[in-house]
């Protein structure tokens, strides 16, 4: 594959860039250098030429400037033996197009690829300075060895070794033998731990099974020492039994013999035991109490007698506490208050008030004072008043100020008149319009400047015509001309340039063969000089000669004939014998003579190729003129397309020209027909306004008129506007003035109208508002002074009322209670109350009195029937028993209860023995006991107690050991704390499995991988190492004579040889040298790919940052080498590279990035 | 009235989920013990329907499982359904033929655990209710060669009869001969529902006279087990007509996911494809977890980069996951490769890989450098995983050439390429 051409049409920042390879050279080698600063678009031709081949991916930053649909990329390609058309855009699919758009399949493109996908051929075949650093570094990591050094030379991989590394890191970090820390012992302990812990938590079926039977085994162990123990105990509580009913049987029998000798009573109710006590002591306590009521009875009733009737005093209770309680305060108030209250009407001052009214002696005061209605209407007036007066004057001011301004105006109102007139406004309005809708710009101005465009435009034209000759006509005509398309003429410049070449490459090899024609008629005639002219002619011609003198001399027999035969036979032997002399010469004389038949032939076909040139050349001519059909053929005598094609674009520049010149008339017609249009208007405008202008005045004057007019007319309308208002307001002025007026009259009416309705009339003339203003205040005082007046009289006149019904009111107690009336009023009051209450403390003690006496008496009946009653229960008892007194009735109750004692005991020891023996029948009891032996079962008691304890703790241990093992079977529990570490453990094994299948692909990979390595090795070793070795001398410069393949440790590894003589492993190289070596390998792996295949372009980008320029120039030979077998590109922003790659090179060529752009540049302005 | 049950089987209790992605701890807190989880869903979901009864055909647990609090969490659920009025009928499988804790498992009254011997027992039902009879089942042994249908007693005439049976039918791929039947011999038994277990994968047939389910297991425990998993809620209506529905008791599913590279044009048209995918995934199933398996397929130049970079896609997806919120990635396997070349060399890259596919993969040489490396490897793996690397020479070779292919196209997609490409 090679690239001729590759098209930046819309891809990254370039726009129609072209970068063209051209076509690959002949016998020289293909290497490119393209030249650009950086940031010139160097990686992105890079990208480019792999979007190109592989199509521009999903996404790509290279769509910046140019949207995605709109990126394009194209090329002309070397690809199968052809140069083909390529487009490549910017699609999910059917991305690549051929040169007409059409879909092509991708394999196309990349027939000269063997299947080697994008990333490893930009790996393979493409070489940076980062590339080439960790190449160099590559060497170092492989420790040399030969087979990944060759290989990742030709796969183009930098850091092999290093990938190589990462994966067998991978492995061992899972396992690797002896190594401590690794994944798998991680994930092993941890699922011991797992299995530990389960085992803690977990009860497993089969331990449960062994508790179960456990459990069984001890409830019959525990069963077994509870009966035991029971069967013990039994006995020994039946012992115990019996000792302990003994003593109470004994007791039993005391009480059976005594119930047996006690005397039989009657029964008496259980209750009389406790009541004969009680009557006795009630008997005495009823005795008592009727002696003591009766006493007391006496007492009161003398009591009552003792006290005197208090009713006749107590009849005047009601007045005497009215007495005390109301009337003596009041009388005691009015004695004090009295004098005060006299003393202070007196000094009450109303007749001040009527002097200053001006009414003294008044009679009756209050018929001066104004009822507030009135004084409020007075106060109201009052306050108009001042409001009255401002309007009136304000009025009368504004009316004169308004008649002066009238006055100054000069009242020319109906002059005006006329400019008011609506359609006269109409005419100034449509004027204003006129003046303002003709543009200030001055016309002549801008005639003046087109004018002078115009002149350098015609100049242009003219200039530009003359550049045309010899082409001569009008421009016009030149605008007729028919004009080929620009594709013709490239065609025709084409064809142009073939023939010419032709022609020249005709003439020169015809020129050539000419004069070596002519040194090959010189050395034939030299070799025919030196050999006597006997050439094959003569030595042909003496022969026959010979042969005819012979025939005719044995027909004849003559002695002439016989001379003529041995003359002839003579010439013959001596050309013979001349030839055989000069046979050398003769056969380099047909050597020539062939030649010499080769030239003329040769001269013979330049000829023909000169002419056919020249006939090419004269039918383009005429095709050329054929294309300009008749009109301009004459004229146009050009012959070459490129002088045409200059004359072509000469002629677009004059019509451009005269194009130019016609639209700068236009503008002038266009300034001269404004002027004239506002002309018109303008006359028009002023015509209509009644305004008489010169016809010859020009616009300017017309306007200047017209503005002058339309400022008369303005100021005249505004003088009308202002006389208007002034008028108007005149008459507003004239009204509020007589308003005022009318409410100053209406305010007096209402004035006189107040005073005349009060006392105000009487006065000698109607008070003004000063005077109103004062007399009410006064008014107001003498108000509050009459009124206080008479409420005083009235409080003296009640008082003196009070006193004398106190002293009536005593008066008549005194004579009713028999109080001597001498005493003083005060100490009559005291004696009326103190009678009085003596009177009702008596009539309080005979009340209490009586109700006591009640009580007694009461008290007394009913102590007199408790007496009856108990007599009644005394006789029922004496019957029951057949006695007499209560006492015989308490010694019969005595016996019956001694008796019911005994048989009580005698129960209670039977029900004791039945139940201390758990036997039903006491019979069976007494039986039982009377058999028994008291010692002997003692002696048996004492036996049993320490087998009991033996029993029982027996017993105690049985139940602990059962209650123990049931506990463990109930804390078994559904939890999933044991099921939860199982999944744990689980996965963790899971995760094991899966890491150690991965440990084992990798580890076996890494072992395809290495031992593929060593074959790949033996497979290239030869065909690399040799030119590897060439390279790398050639880049050391010299200072390593190549490199050797040495075995090692692991393998082969590589070594260097210095030209010294001695060799160096990887390590011990200097680094520069270690990149060197990479580099010489990359060389040797790009020859051996080439060898087997097609060549694929090799591109490398600025690697020689580093180098100097000797090493530069060794480094350009090694690319020229490559460049032998197929196209090599490199890309710098170094120009000094250039001139070095051009002395290793002459042949290279060399691409500006600044020429590709602005050519783009220049081309696509073309295009617009 | 309607008679309704719950019928499940193969509920293998406290048997662990096989995944990876249980090493997320947040997803096994989610689902971990998920055999619990969907058991205690599917007694909740006899209690909140109220059925008459829960059928429970075989495999309570593992037979390797030996835990009693396994036993005893089942016992403790089946007490929730006797306090709830529930009935249980089990039949043992042939898991639970061989587990241990069978024998001492002790069982709420209400639970009837069918013996060796094929029982019968019948419900009655007053109000004119058609009475049922229960015909069941256990598995003596571990294995059952022959049919157990003949066992069973004739159907009770007047009565809704329902057999519960643990069978393989007719043999299934995966699954030896557990008493096997077939589908013709149960519809002609007279029974009206078969309640039958041992088959993980759900199937069912009904038709008027007869409807014969095997529910499947209620929760896929690894990939294998992949796809929707539920129980059977049935209806017996009051004509007798049955009615079966499928209830969701999986707390987690694990799903299958197939990525297409051929479809993608570079690497992020491909990392934008599976999100797009696994999002389509996440919304087709409405389980609460989602647990997938990722496997990209097809040919394409990209196979070399998602070999190397599997890793990268692999967080992609589960970044996606985590944004989607149920799903999570078990595994992202390749299985992609790329176009063939058409006997043209492609490259040293493309040189080596034919050295290795022709001449280096089962040569002596390498065969015995392998051989080493799994030996050394056997020996330090814990007991339970030493057959992973083959029981047999057989099993050995044919997973050691499957390694060896994976490993060299996992090597040759490391050295293939640029970095950060």
């Amino acid at each position: 594959m090679r690239i001729n051409r590759l098209d930046l049409t819309r891809y990254g920042k370039f726009t129609d860039a072209i970068v063209d390879f051209g076509q690959s050279p002949v016998g020289s080698p293909d290497l490119h250098v393209i030249y650009g600063p950086n940031e010139a678009g160097k990686s992105t031709t890079f990208n480019a030429i792999l979007d190109l081949v592989f199509g521009m991916g999903h996404s790509t930053k290279y769509g910046f400037l140019h949207p995605y649909p709109a990126m394009r990329l194209g090329g002309n390609l070397l690809v199968a033996g052809r140069d083909r058309e390529f487009v490549r855009v910017k699609r999910l699919q059917n991305s690549l197009l051929d040169g007409d758009d059409r879909t092509v399949a991708e394999t196309e493109i990349m027939a000269d690829l063997g299947g080697i996908d994008r990333a490893a051929f930009s790996t393979m075949f493409s070489l940076d300075e980062e590339t080439l650093k960790s190449g160099g570094e590559s060497i170092l990591a492989s420790k040399g060895d030969l087979g990944q050094l060759l290989f990742s030379a030709s796969a183009g991989l930098s850091d092999l070794s290093r990938r190589l590394g990462e994966i067998r890191g991978e492995a061992d970090r899972f396992y690797k033998l002896r190594a401590r820390n690794t994944e798998l012992g991680e994930l092993r302990s941890r699922l011991a731990d797992l299995k530990v812990k389960r085992e803690e938590l977990d009860l497993q079926a089969t331990d449960f099974a062994r508790m179960r039977i456990e459990l069984a085994a001890h409830e019959e162990r525990y069963q077994q020492a509870v009966d035991q123990q029971s069967a013990i105990q039994r006995r020994s509580n039946e012992i115990n039994r019996i000792l302990r009913a003994l003593p109470t049987m004994a007791r039993l029998s005391v009480y059976r013999e005594e119930l047996r000798t006690t005397i039989a009573v009657p029964e008496p109710p259980g209750s009389w035991k406790n009541e004969l006590s009680a009557i006795r002591k009630e008997n005495i306590e009823l005795r008592v109490k009727i002696d003591a009521v009766a006493h007391s009875i006496a007492n009161i009733e003398s009591e009552i007698e003792r006290v005197a009737d208090p009713s006749a005093v107590l009849a005047f209770a009601g007045r005497g506490e009215e007495l005390l309680k109301t009337l003596e305060p009041r009388y005691v108030t009015a004695v004090v208050d009295i004098p005060k209250l006299k003393g202070r009407i007196a000094d009450l001052s109303v007749d001040a008030l009527l002097l200053q009214l001006g009414q003294p002696g008044e009679k009756n005061p209050a018929r001066l004072i104004l009822d507030a209605s009135t004084v409020g209407k007075l106060r109201g007036l009052i306050n108009a008043r001042s409001g009255v007066d401002a309007r009136l004057d304000a009025a009368t001011k504004e009316l004169a100020r308004t008649d002066r301004a009238l006055a100054d105006e000069g009242g020319a109102y109906e002059r005006l008149v006329e400019y008011r007139r609506p359609e006269r406004r109409r005419a100034f309005e449509a004027l204003t319009a006129t003046v303002n809708a003709i543009e200030k710009l001055d016309d002549e101005t801008s005639l003046r400047l087109l004018t002078r465009r115009r002149q350098a435009a015609e100049a242009g034209v003219l200039e530009s015509m003359a550049q045309l000759v010899p082409w001569r006509g009008t421009s016009a005509e030149l605008a007729a001309i028919p004009v080929p398309l620009a594709t013709t003429v490239e065609k025709w410049k084409a064809t142009y340039a073939n023939c010419r070449d032709s022609e020249k490459s005709a003439a020169s090899d015809r020129d050539r063969l000419q004069s070596e024609l002519d040194r090959l008629d010189a050395e034939i005639a030299d070799i025919k000089g030196r050999s006597g002219k006997i050439d094959e002619t003569t030595a042909i011609g003496r022969r026959a000669a010979r042969d005819e003198a012979w025939l005719l001399h044995r027909q004849t027999l003559t002695i002439e004939t016989a001379l003529d035969f041995e003359r002839a036979m003579r010439a013959d032997d001596q050309a013979v014998s001349q030839r055989l002399l000069h046979f050398a010469d003769s056969g380099k004389l047909a050597q020539l003579s062939l030649t010499r038949a080769v030239a003329v032939a040769e001269l013979q076909s330049a000829d023909q190729r000169l002419s056919d040139a020249r006939s090419a050349l004269a039918a383009l001519t005429s095709e050329m003129l054929t294309s300009f059909s008749g009109v301009a053929a004459a004229q146009l005598l050009v012959r070459d397309p490129n002088e045409l094609q200059e004359w072509l674009r000469r002629r677009t520049t004059a019509l451009a020209a005269r194009d130019d010149l016609g639209s700068i008339d236009q503008d002038i017609a266009d300034v001269r027909d404004r002027s004239v249009s506002a002309k018109l208007g303008i006359t028009a405008a002023l015509k209509a306004a009644g305004i008489k202008a010169v016809d010859a005045d020009d616009t300017v004057s017309l306007i200047a008129l017209a503005e002058r007019e339309l400022d008369r007319f303005n100021s005249a309308m505004d003088q009308a506007d202002r006389l208007e208002r002034l008028n108007a307001e005149r008459n507003e002025r004239t009204k509020l003035l007589v308003e005022a007026q009318n409410d100053d009259v209406e305010w007096n009416a209402r004035w006189a109208e107040l005073c005349a309705g009060c006392w105000l009339k009487d006065q000698r003339s109607v008070p003004d508002v000063d005077a109103v203003n004062v007399i009410i205040p006064i008014l107001e005082k003498l108000s509050s002074a009459v009124e206080m007046k008479e409420s005083l009289v009235d409080r003296v006149q009640k008082m003196e009322q009070d006193a004398f019904v106190f002293e009536q009111t005593v008066f008549a107690l005194c004579s009713g209670l028999g109080i001597d009336r001498s005493g003083s009023l005060g100490d009559m009051t005291r004696a009326i109350g103190e009678k009085i209450k003596i009177a009702e403390r008596d009539q309080d003690r005979v009340e209490k009195l009586e109700e006591a006496l009640d009580q007694a008496r009461e008290q007394e009946k009913q102590l007199l029937v408790t007496r009856q009653v108990l007599s009644a229960r005394t006789g029922e008892m004496t019957a029951f028993f057949g006695c007499t007194t209560i006492d015989e009735v308490e010694a019969q109750i005595d016996l019956c209860l001694k008796r019911q004692a005994v048989r009580a005991a005698i129960d209670g020891l039977e029900r004791e023995l039945l139940e201390i023996t758990g036997v039903q029948d006491i019979l069976e009891v007494e039986h039982q006991l009377s058999l028994a032996d008291r010692n002997a079962l003692e002696v048996e008691l004492e036996g049993m107690k320490p087998l009991l304890a033996h029993h029982e703790q027996a017993c105690r241990d049985a139940f602990h050991e059962l209650s123990t093992i049931r506990k463990a079977l109930d804390a078994v529990g559904g939890d999933a704390a044991a099921a939860q570490i199982e999944e744990r453990r689980r996965t963790t094994l899971l995760d094991i499995e899966e890491r150690a299948e991965r440990y084992l692909e990798l580890r076996i990979g890494i072992v395809a991988a290495e031992q593929a390595l060593r074959l790949y090795r033996d497979r290239h070793r030869s065909g690399m190492m040799s030119r590897a070795s060439e390279a790398f001398r050639t880049i050391s410069r010299g200072a390593y004579s190549g490199v050797a393949a040495q075995p090692g440790k692991d393998g082969e590894v590589l070594m260097a040889l210095s030209a010294s003589g001695g060799s160096l492993s990887a390590d011990a190289l200097s680094r520069g040298a270690r990149f060197q070596l990479y580099l010489a390998l990359r060389v040797a792996g790009y020859h051996e790919f080439v060898t087997e295949r097609p060549g694929v372009p090799f591109i490398a980008d600025d690697i020689m940052e580093t180098f100097d320029d000797f090493r530069a120039e060794e480094a350009f030979r090694l690319f020229a080498g490559m460049a032998q077998h197929g196209q090599v590109i490199y890309l710098t922003h170094h120009r000094h590279l250039i001139d070095i790659a051009k002395k290793v090179c002459p042949s290279v060529r060399v691409h500006d990035f600044g020429q590709i752009q602005r050519q783009a540049i220049v081309s696509g302005i073309a295009a617009e | 009235m309607a008679f309704r049950f719950v019928h499940t089987a193969d509920i293998h209790l406290d048997s662990p989920l096989k995944s990876l992605a249980l090493l997320n701890g947040e997803l096994a807190d989610l689902i971990g013990l998920a055999s619990r989880q969907s058991f205690i869903q599917t007694i909740e979901l006899c209690l909140e329907e109220q059925v008459d009864a829960l059928i429970i055909a075989g495999d309570l647990y593992d037979g390797e499982q030996t835990s009693m609090k396994t036993a005893r969490f089942l016992a403790e659920q089946l007490g929730r359904l006797h306090q709830g009025g529930i009935r249980t009928y089990i039949i043992r499988g042939n898991h639970d033929a061989l587990s241990k804790i069978t024998a001492q498992l002790v069982m709420p009254d209400t639970v009837k655990v069918f013996g060796e011997i094929a029982e019968r027992v019948t419900i009655e039902r007053s109000g004119g209710d058609f009475d049922l009879a229960i015909h069941g089942m256990s598995f003596a042994k571990p294995h059952a060669p022959e049919s157990l249908l003949r066992h069973f007693a004739a159907p009770v005439p007047g009565a809704v009869n329902i057999g519960i049976m643990h069978t393989s039918l007719g043999g299934s791929a995966g699954h030896d001969l557990y008493a096997p039947c077939s589908v013709v011999e149960l519809r002609q038994a007279g029974f009206q529902y078969w309640a039958l277990g041992h088959i993980h994968k759900r199937s069912a047939l009904q038709d008027q006279s007869c409807a014969i389910v095997m529910p499947g297991i209620p929760q896929g425990r690894d990939i294998n087990e992949d796809g929707s998993k539920t129980v059977s809620l049935v209806t017996v209506r009051d004509d007798r007509s049955i009615l079966v529905e499928e209830r969701r008791t999986a707390v987690a599913q694990f799903a299958r996911l197939q990525i297409d590279v051929s479809t993608a044009s570079d690497w992020e048209d491909l990392v934008t494809l599976s999100k797009s995918q696994l999002g389509e995934l996440a919304s087709a199933i409405p389980t609460s977890q989602i647990v997938a398996r990722v496997e990209v397929t097809g040919t394409s130049e990209l196979a070399w980069r998602v070999r190397r970079d599997i890793d990268l896609l692999r967080t992609e997806l589960e970044t996606q996951g985590s944004s989607i919120g149920n799903i999570w990635i078990e595994k992202v396997k390749v299985s992609s490769s790329p176009p063939r070349q058409n006997g043209a060399n492609p490259g040293a890259l493309g040189e080596l890989a034919a050295i290795i596919a022709r001449e280096i993969h089962g040569s002596v040489d390498f065969n015995s450098e392998v051989k080493a490396i799994a030996d050394e490897l056997r020996g330090q793996l814990p007991a339970e995983l030493r057959d992973i690397i083959g029981k047999d020479q057989a099993a050995f070779d044919s997973l050691m050439a499957k390694f060896a292919k994976e490993g060299t196209a996992h090597v040759l997609a490391l050295l293939q390429g640029a970095e950060g490409e």
